[in-house]
């Protein structure tokens, strides 16, 4: 069967990705200017073939993609990807295209093994504001929090080759914080508040203790210990770092959950 | 009191905290690998599972209830420690937030600066010699004269003018004291910061107990009725009676929503009010919020069915609606038809039956009777060339049947939603503040040496040192300006 345009446009955007992130580690390594401005070019152009894929699938189904796994992937690389452009004007960091790419990759790659179909149709229960409410705002969370991973994976590297006090440390130590303290109000209002109040208005109950919601507690309360640990001036540098790679591994973790051990909240 | 002084200060402190939130982060994890992995129901296949894991296993899992571990004591004790931490510390933080972040003053005596590095430092000297430099001008002249030329009190209160005006035209609340020496003021900017946080704290708590007061004193019950039936409210002389219900699928043939229209009936049974009700859109009566939980249909029963009758040869056809249990007469011939048995998913294997509760494959088994005796076969809805040969002169097909459906209510009472709600709203509210606004304090000395700026480390987000430094600019700037515009002399 031939896949529709928006199934190209998710492709061909994988692949752009996939050679950005090639050309950042040849950047990376021979630290030149023209190989990191053609990877940002490239980067550019693959955010550009994402958006005109949310776009077709939107006007291919009449709704915001977001009812299926495969499609809350869809924008939820979306939403890394676009946070390389917040990186590079306020903090100039060229190179975390390096780790941001990646990040939108491993997404992708998830993505890609769901299954892609769509209906125009959504059932009785997607029908409702709260519905793009709460998994915008989730997949937006999620999203800082993943760039604050991306950002934590370069912290390592650089702190590894140059020394805790590695140049650009303390902005890419700022990115993750910052991206983190704008995930979390994101996570809470958006995937446990909302999901909440729309889950007492369609099923009765404010919490179910359903595989998602139970995962989304973890990531929660993970990222609160975390915050927490923040405002006592703790955990920051190469720990910091180490954290925010863990948060992004139990995201991983409660996104596949879903998946595999079903619930309400698996609608794939 | 139940905890002396110090119990309680151990149980307000950032460590106890994070502890507890350690402790039900590895819970809350715990659990969820727990219910995935852990069948529900070993309660009700005691000896089945007791035989699977032993003895020791099965009481083991039993006593922890890991087959339902948010419920289990362990993790209620947990939580129920969360709840206490928090509140200790809602308690016993409230005030000082709330002084600290709206009653400021400008620092005591010269003591709270002693002792301490500041972030920002601009001795006069160093403004004095300002000329365009690239790099840390500051430094370099530091470090090239290191000269202290003091400067008299009138200057120091247009210095000040210039900084404070500087502070406030960055939402920066100031207060100030004159001392002999020079003037020491502080700054304040996102006060309603550590609101937020305790908001937010409160929110915490008013959701958790919420929660509990749901858990404790909810009531939650589904029942199922077609329209006519009368369900009744637990705990209460009210009932609804079903008024309608109804599927509406969408073009694609998927179903797009399921709506049911009930009334409210008083102790009496009158009709108080009525409602539509469907998915997403709840109603609410006399304390109790009634839900589209869902529907089934009736595998036993149909509403009515079009069956369509062709006779070969006489190319007319003819409709007839049947119902079950009554026969209906055809007007071409002298035939009768009635419908001896229904299947919404039929299946064959050594006899016929249902697969299931869904109208996948919709048959009806029909007998006509004539002059030529009685003959019975199966009709299929979306299959027709399976229909059973009735041996007649005729074939007949099915082309609708209105199955019986069953709506789904949930009907519950839970005393707990109005602190869930209240505690979201005030959540949202508090985040708004905690991560909308930066706290920052900023204490100032301006004598006649320089400006020494301390940044409040305690409480306060730390800024960073491109923060301090583009600060440290802006204030050279003002300075600097001042100095040499309005005056035209050296400091």
């Amino acid at each position: 069967m031939q896949p529709t345009l928006d199934i190209s446009l998710f492709w061909i955007a994988f692949w752009s990705y996939l050679a950005s992130f090639l050309l950042f580690v040849i950047f990376f390594g021979l630290r030149r200017r023209l190989p990191g401005r053609i990877a940002a070019i490239v980067f550019f152009a693959a955010i550009a073939l994402h958006t005109g894929g949310i776009i077709e699938r939107y006007r291919l189904l009449g709704h915001f993609p977001l009812a299926t796994m495969f499609e809350y992937s869809l924008v939820l690389s979306w939403f890394i990807a676009v946070s390389f452009f917040v990186v590079i004007s306020r903090y100039g960091l060229m190179i975390s295209g390096l780790v941001i790419s990646p990040v939108v990759i491993i997404v992708m790659m998830i993505a890609a093994f769901l299954p892609k179909g769509g209906s125009k149709d959504l059932m009785p229960a997607l029908q409702s504001y709260w519905f793009y409410i709460h998994i915008t705002l989730a997949a937006l969370a999620e999203g800082a929090f993943f760039t604050a991973a991306g950002a934590g994976v370069y912290y390592l590297f650089g702190s590894a080759r140059k020394g805790v006090d590695f140049k650009n440390g303390e902005a890419v130590e700022g990115l993750i914080i910052k991206s983190i303290r704008i995930g979390y109000p994101l996570f809470t209002i958006g995937a446990l508040f909302a999901g909440s109040l729309w889950a007492w208005k369609a099923w009765g109950r404010f919490w179910s203790w359903d595989p998602k919601e139970t995962g989304a507690l973890v990531v929660w309360l993970f990222y609160t210990l975390l915050l927490h640990q923040q405002s006592r001036g703790r955990w920051r540098g190469r720990r910091l770092a180490v954290l925010s790679i863990a948060g992004f591994l139990i995201i991983i973790i409660s996104f596949l959950g879903t998946l595999f051990l079903g619930g309400l909240h698996s609608y794939i | 009191m139940i905890f002396n002084r110090e119990k309680r200060k151990s149980l307000i402190s950032g460590r106890t905290a994070v502890l507890v939130i350690i402790l039900l982060t590895a819970a809350s994890a715990a659990g969820w690998i727990c219910t995935e992995l852990i069948p529900r129901d070993i309660n009700f296949n005691e000896d089945a599972y007791r035989l699977r894991w032993g003895d020791f296993t099965f009481s083991l899992v039993s006593y922890l209830r890991l087959y339902d571990p948010f419920h289990s004591f362990w993790y209620r004790g947990i939580l129920a420690f969360f709840t206490l931490s928090l509140t200790l510390c809602v308690i016993t933080g409230w005030k000082g937030l709330i002084v600290n972040s709206f009653s400021f003053s400008p620092p005591a005596s010269e003591d709270e600066f002693t002792g301490k590095e500041a972030a920002v430092l601009i001795k006069w000297t160093d403004l004095a010699r300002r000329e365009p430099q690239r790099g840390d001008i500051f430094g370099y002249y530091e470090k090239e004269f290191g000269r202290e030329i003091e400067i008299g009190e009138k200057k120091i209160r247009a210095v000040y003018s210039k900084v404070a005006d500087y502070l406030k035209g960055r939402r920066y609340r100031v207060k100030s004291r004159e001392t002999g020496a020079g003037i020491l003021f502080s700054a304040l900017k996102g006060r309603w910061h550590y609101p937020g946080n305790l908001l937010f704290h409160i929110a915490l708590l008013v959701i958790t107990i919420g929660g509990m007061v749901g858990s404790f004193k909810g009531n939650k019950e589904i029942m199922y009725g077609r329209k006519g039936d009368l369900l009744n409210l637990y705990d209460s002389p009210l009932s609804i009676r079903v008024d309608r219900f109804r599927i509406i699928h969408t073009n694609t043939g998927r179903v797009g929503k399921y709506i049911t229209d009930l009334s409210f009936l008083d102790a009496e049974g009158d009709s108080v009010g009525s409602e539509k009700l469907e998915v997403n859109d709840p109603a609410r009566y006399s304390g109790y919020d009634i839900y589209q939980s869902s529907y089934y249909i009736d595998t036993e029963e149909f509403s009515w069915a079009l069956i369509k009758c062709r006779f070969n040869g006489k190319r007319r056809e003819e409709s007839i609606t049947v119902r079950p249990g009554v026969e209906v007469s055809l007007k071409s011939e002298d035939w009768t038809v009635r419908v001896n048995d229904y299947k919404p998913d039929f299946r064959k294997g050594a006899e016929v039956y249902n697969a299931s509760r869904r109208m996948n494959n919709p048959a009806l088994n029909i007998e006509v009777k004539g002059p030529f005796g009685r003959k019975s076969g199966w009709l299929f809805l979306k299959h027709p060339s399976f229909n059973s040969d009735f041996d007649l002169p005729a074939e007949f097909s099915l082309s609708y049947i209105e199955p019986v459906y069953y709506t789904g209510l949930q009907i519950s009472s839970n005393p707990g939603t109005i602190f869930i709600v209240t505690g979201i709203a005030v959540a949202a509210v508090g985040l708004l503040f905690l991560f909308g606004t930066s706290y920052r304090l900023i204490k100032l000395r301006l004598d006649g040496k320089g400006l020494s700026i301390i940044i409040d480390a305690e409480g306060g987000e730390k800024m960073d040192s491109r923060q301090i430094s583009g600060m440290k600019k802006d204030l050279a700037v003002i300075l600097g300006g001042s100095i040499i515009d309005k005056d035209g002399e050296e400091f």
